[in-house]
């Protein structure tokens, strides 16, 4: 496995697990802003399409030890996208300032290779063709393409927003690469009640999810999903652009995936 | 001359490798491919100028400030307004779907009425106006031979018009349907404070929340939820301390402090047993009867409240602890199904706030005045939350009450919302003639003689005021984001005035002079509107831009606990808890909308998989009582109640139940609506039936709760 790309600017993300409430308004805005078809009966989760999927954790214990958290997972914007190398037609690709993981629809040929590799379960494949009930369409936004069936779609971290962001800073005579702390932000960050989603350039000490992921690192409640969590860990790192904070540890454990321990 | 079975093969190979050869069978196999693969119809984007509309949501009973965007005039996305006091950047799942819900293919189009067959049949407004004007003339010539039902339980203009237009046909009978602002204000009354219970959460540092799901239901959730984030910063140790008491460990228990089980129905036992701990540490309140409060708390030492309601003692113990050692403390109180707690659960809270000393102090319980009456004829605020729909229906039903001639229902669904379905709505059915006016084709609506189409939140002129749960007043109207409806719906007043003066009926006028003077005709919601800004000194223009007013006047009061009342109040909750095995445990998610609404198109997607699957409902249990009472994931129960009600659902295990408590998703089991709702799950209100305690109000309970394999 290859070192992940280096970007100038990286967005990404940090997701508070402790503030989140599962209530789903994130999903509801990335329906909206990214103009996913609503479904009559999304019961069967594995033809359900969505960008992001708030998931409920517990700690496994019975009551009254039992605990709940919520982690809403978007695209993990991979440094290291197991995705990317697999697909035949280079549909998805990381090779843009910015280090968001892109999704070309038009050329996807919905193979489903990417879904297979993406360890997150992050990509979903248009089963059905979408459909609005009658008139909704009219509430389309003109930013995101409607995908036919038979292509993988993914989140894209509201990219047209940044383009937007980078087209303003532009016509106001800025240097669209030196946006400010939260001229750029992804609808699913922005809807959050609860703030529990901050979101920026990770490499950038002005933007506040620096000094966030600074702070949190050095306490140790910051994670990354599928995360190595020792020397001897043989297994790809995608090195994720989306952090996670926790100061439950059983939440920290889930998130990493430990394998429990063989015989070397 | 015969062709030879040799000559046969070799002329069919040579056929079928000539085919091959030629681009016939591939060019015929791509077209093939292609055309399967086309779409029946392809949306195209569309591009225009974009605009922001700032409003307040109507359809979410968060009554939060929103900002709309508008792209070439079409509403696309909503979005918070962190400048409105009950908003924030972001939105609740329910608000964040309102403007894809102006294009729900439940929206009424047209005046609807029934046919001698039971079909409806569209008609014109004029017919419309006429027959609810026959029949409004006909039940104002007898006193009360109106009743109003009307499901805004935020607004204050609306519900003017309603109760006006009942009391210029000579009827009192105006209701609100049933919410957590009713038994709170009915406690507050009985506990000395004619004025509206706040809750100044923004400045509290501890939230205790008795069965009150503040982040996720309860009350003006979004500003509850950006008080809650506020006080915690990322990676940070809590600000703030949040504690939550239900059955479920679910939503707001996710991210509080600490969660304590407490069973539903017994959250008033749980709250008074924390006022004897804090009365045994030298807690008191300036009040005439504290000696008598002081006895009865003194009845529910932690472990008898332990075995009553199931939350652990030393829990208890340690949010008492916890409660005494914060600077500004304040407790909650609600129920888990939003139909609102029993009155003498928020008479036990305000105990305790009063006993904590927080009552109108900063970051404590607050007393908001009622909004002014403007019309003559209506009801105030206080006598509209005085009047309970379900005490009325179930006094209709015994033929204590006579039934009316005339429903007019507003906004509101009480076919699916009620309990006790076969005595309420069997007094509904009773009455002659119901009309609704409704944006949605709701179970009411389906049940009604008449339908009239209202516009939806995001299409009429609407307002929202001091929404119960705020800590100061809050005024602030929902404005059209559309230049007009995009079905032939006719807001409020024009429907009233015209009907009223159909019937030949006086509309009502101002009630004072002052208001008077803002405008010749006063039955209209823009005139109203314009003289309570006036009489709020507030800036209608500012808030016909989506600006709110804010006034932190608070109502004097002199609180007393009413020991006698909540004595007598609590006796049933503890024979109800000493006796019952199992009890339901409501689960209710904003995604899953409100009765009104039923589940949006964009809410379908976050229905849980532990919930529902196709259109079977799963009840959950912890792992103890599924072993107690032999059940497993997938098996089949049947929950019945003693009023003979039952449902039948999957059940699923899941530990974040408490002992004995069958925890069960709200918002389901709609048999209106369109696919993305119908038919699917049971609806739990169906399960619980209505008791009715003197002076008490309504209560909802299901008692008597057994199970059985199905």
């Amino acid at each position: 496995m290859t070192a992940a790309k280096n970007f100038a600017i990286t967005w990404g993300m940090v997701i508070d697990v402790d503030k989140c409430t599962g209530c789903g308004a994130c999903m509801v805005a990335c329906q909206a802003e990214n103009n996913i078809a609503p479904a009559t009966d999304a019961s069967d989760k594995l033809k359900a399409l969505n960008w992001l999927v708030v998931y409920e954790l517990a700690n496994k214990k019975p009551f009254p030890e039992h605990d709940v958290a919520y982690l809403p997972r978007p695209c993990q914007q991979c440094g290291n996208p197991p995705c990317v190398s697999v697909c035949p037609v280079t549909a998805t690709d990381k090779n843009e300032e910015g280090g968001i993981v892109s999704q070309v629809t038009p050329r996807c040929i919905g193979c489903r290779y990417c879904m297979a590799a993406c360890p997150f379960h992050a990509r979903y494949f248009n089963w059905f063709d979408p459909v609005w009930p009658k008139g909704m369409e009219k509430t389309l936004t003109p930013d995101v393409s409607v995908r036919p069936r038979g292509v993988v779609e993914k989140c894209t971290f509201c990219h047209h927003r940044w383009m937007a962001a980078k087209d303003k800073a532009i016509v106001e005579g800025r240097n669209p690469n030196e946006l400010a702390d939260g001229e750029y932000v992804p609808a699913c960050a922005q809807m959050c009640p609860n703030g529990a989603i901050v979101f920026g350039d990770l490499k950038n000490s002005d933007h506040a999810i620096y000094q966030i992921l600074r702070a949190a690192s050095a306490k140790g409640i910051a994670f990354q999903l599928l995360s190595r969590t020792h020397k001897k860990d043989r297994r790809p790192n995608p090195e994720p652009q989306v952090y996670y904070l926790s100061r439950r540890k059983w939440v920290r454990d889930l998130a990493s995936f430990r394998l429990p321990k063989t015989r070397d | 001359m015969g062709l030879s079975r040799r000559g046969f093969l070799a002329l069919a190979a040579g056929a079928v490798a000539g085919a091959l050869a030629s681009p016939i069978v591939w060019k015929t196999l791509d077209d093939v491919t292609i055309w399967t693969q086309n779409w029946p119809w392809i949306p195209r984007l569309k591009p225009g100028e974009n605009t922001f509309l700032a409003t307040t949501t109507k359809m979410c009973p968060s009554s939060a400030g929103t900002i709309v965007r508008i792209v070439g005039g079409r509403p696309v996305t909503i979005a918070g307004n962190p400048e409105h006091p009950l908003g924030s950047n972001g939105v609740t799942a329910l608000a964040g779907a309102e403007v894809q819900m102006l294009y729900s293919p439940s929206r009424v189009k047209t005046p609807l009425k029934r046919m001698p067959d039971g079909n409806f049949q569209s008609i014109s407004w004029d017919e419309a106006i006429t027959l609810l004007a026959g029949h409004l003339k006909n039940a104002s010539r007898t006193k009360d031979s109106l009743l109003c039902i009307s499901g805004d339980q935020h607004g204050v203009t609306a519900n003017e018009l309603l109760s006006a237009c009942a009391g210029a046909c000579g009827s009192s009978r105006f209701f609100l349907m049933p919410g957590e602002i009713q038994p709170a204000a009915r406690a507050a009354r009985l506990m000395g404070a004619d004025a509206q219970p706040g809750y100044d959460l923004e400045k509290s540092d501890y939230v205790l929340m008795i069965g009150a799901n503040a982040l996720e239901t309860w009350g003006p959730v979004i500003r509850n939820r950006r008080a809650f984030a506020e006080g915690r910063p990322h990676g940070e140790p809590p600000a703030t301390t949040w504690t939550y008491c239900s059955a479920t460990q679910v939503s707001s228990a996710a991210a509080v402090n600490s969660w304590v089980p407490v069973a539903a129905g017994t959250e008033a036992v749980f709250a008074l047993g924390l006022a004897h701990l804090l009365i045994k540490n030298g807690y008191a309140a300036n009040a005439p009867d504290i000696a008598g409060f002081a006895a009865l708390a003194a009845e529910f030492p932690p472990q008898r409240v332990s075995a009553l309601t199931g939350a652990p003692e030393a829990l208890l113990r340690k949010t008492a602890v916890e409660l005494a050692a914060s600077a500004q403390p304040i407790v909650l109180a609600g129920s888990q199904n939003n139909s609102g707690a029993p009155a003498a659960t928020v008479m036990a809270a305000i105990a305790l706030n009063m006993l904590l000393g927080v009552v109108n102090k900063e970051g404590g319980l607050t007393f908001l005045p009622w909004p002014a009456t403007l019309l003559e004829h209506a009801l105030p605020r206080a006598r509209q939350l005085e009047n309970d729909l379900c005490a009325e229906l179930a006094a209709i039903a015994a033929g204590k009450s006579p039934t009316p001639n005339l429903a007019l229902i507003y906004d509101a669904n009480p076919v699916y919302a009620l309990p006790d379905k076969h005595k309420l709505l069997k007094a509904y059915a009773s009455i002659p003639f119901k009309a609704c006016i409704t944006p949605l084709m709701t179970e009411t609506a389906m049940a009604s003689d008449l339908v009239l189409p209202l516009p939806m939140g995001l299409e009429r002129l609407d307002d929202v005021c001091n929404p119960y749960g705020c800590g100061k007043n809050v005024y602030s109207l929902c404005v059209p984001v559309l230049p007009a409806p995009l079905t032939d719906a006719r807001p409020l007043d024009a429907i009233l005035s015209a009907t009223l003066a159909q019937a030949q009926i006086a509309l009502p006028n101002f009630a004072d002079q002052e208001a008077a003077l803002t405008g010749t005709k006063p039955f209209t919601i823009r005139s109203l509107i314009a003289a309570r800004a006036q009489k709020m000194h507030a800036k209608e223009q500012e808030l016909l831009k989506g600006a709110a007013h804010t006034d932190e006047t608070l109502a004097p009061v002199s609180l007393r606990f009413a020991t006698d009342i909540l004595q007598k109040a609590i006796k049933p909750l503890i024979q109800s808890a000493a006796s019952e095995t199992v009890r339901i445990a409501p689960m209710t998610r904003m995604a899953l909308g409100t009765p009104d609404t039923a589940i949006p198109p964009f809410g379908v997607k976050l229905i849980r998989a532990s919930e529902l699957k196709g259109t079977e409902l799963f009840a959950l249990v912890n792992s103890n009582t599924a072993a107690r009472l032999g059940l497993t994931p997938g098996c089949r129960v049947r929950l019945c109640a003693d009023s003979g009600a039952s449902l039948e659902l999957g059940v699923n295990i899941y530990d974040g139940v408490m002992d004995n408590a069958i925890a069960v998703p709200n918002g389901y089991g709609h048999t209106a609506f369109d696919a993305f709702s119908r038919g699917k799950g049971r609806n739990l209100a169906d399960l619980y039936s209505v008791a009715v305690q003197e002076g008490l109000g309504s209560e909802w309970k299901v008692a008597g709760l057994r199970l059985e394999r199905a």
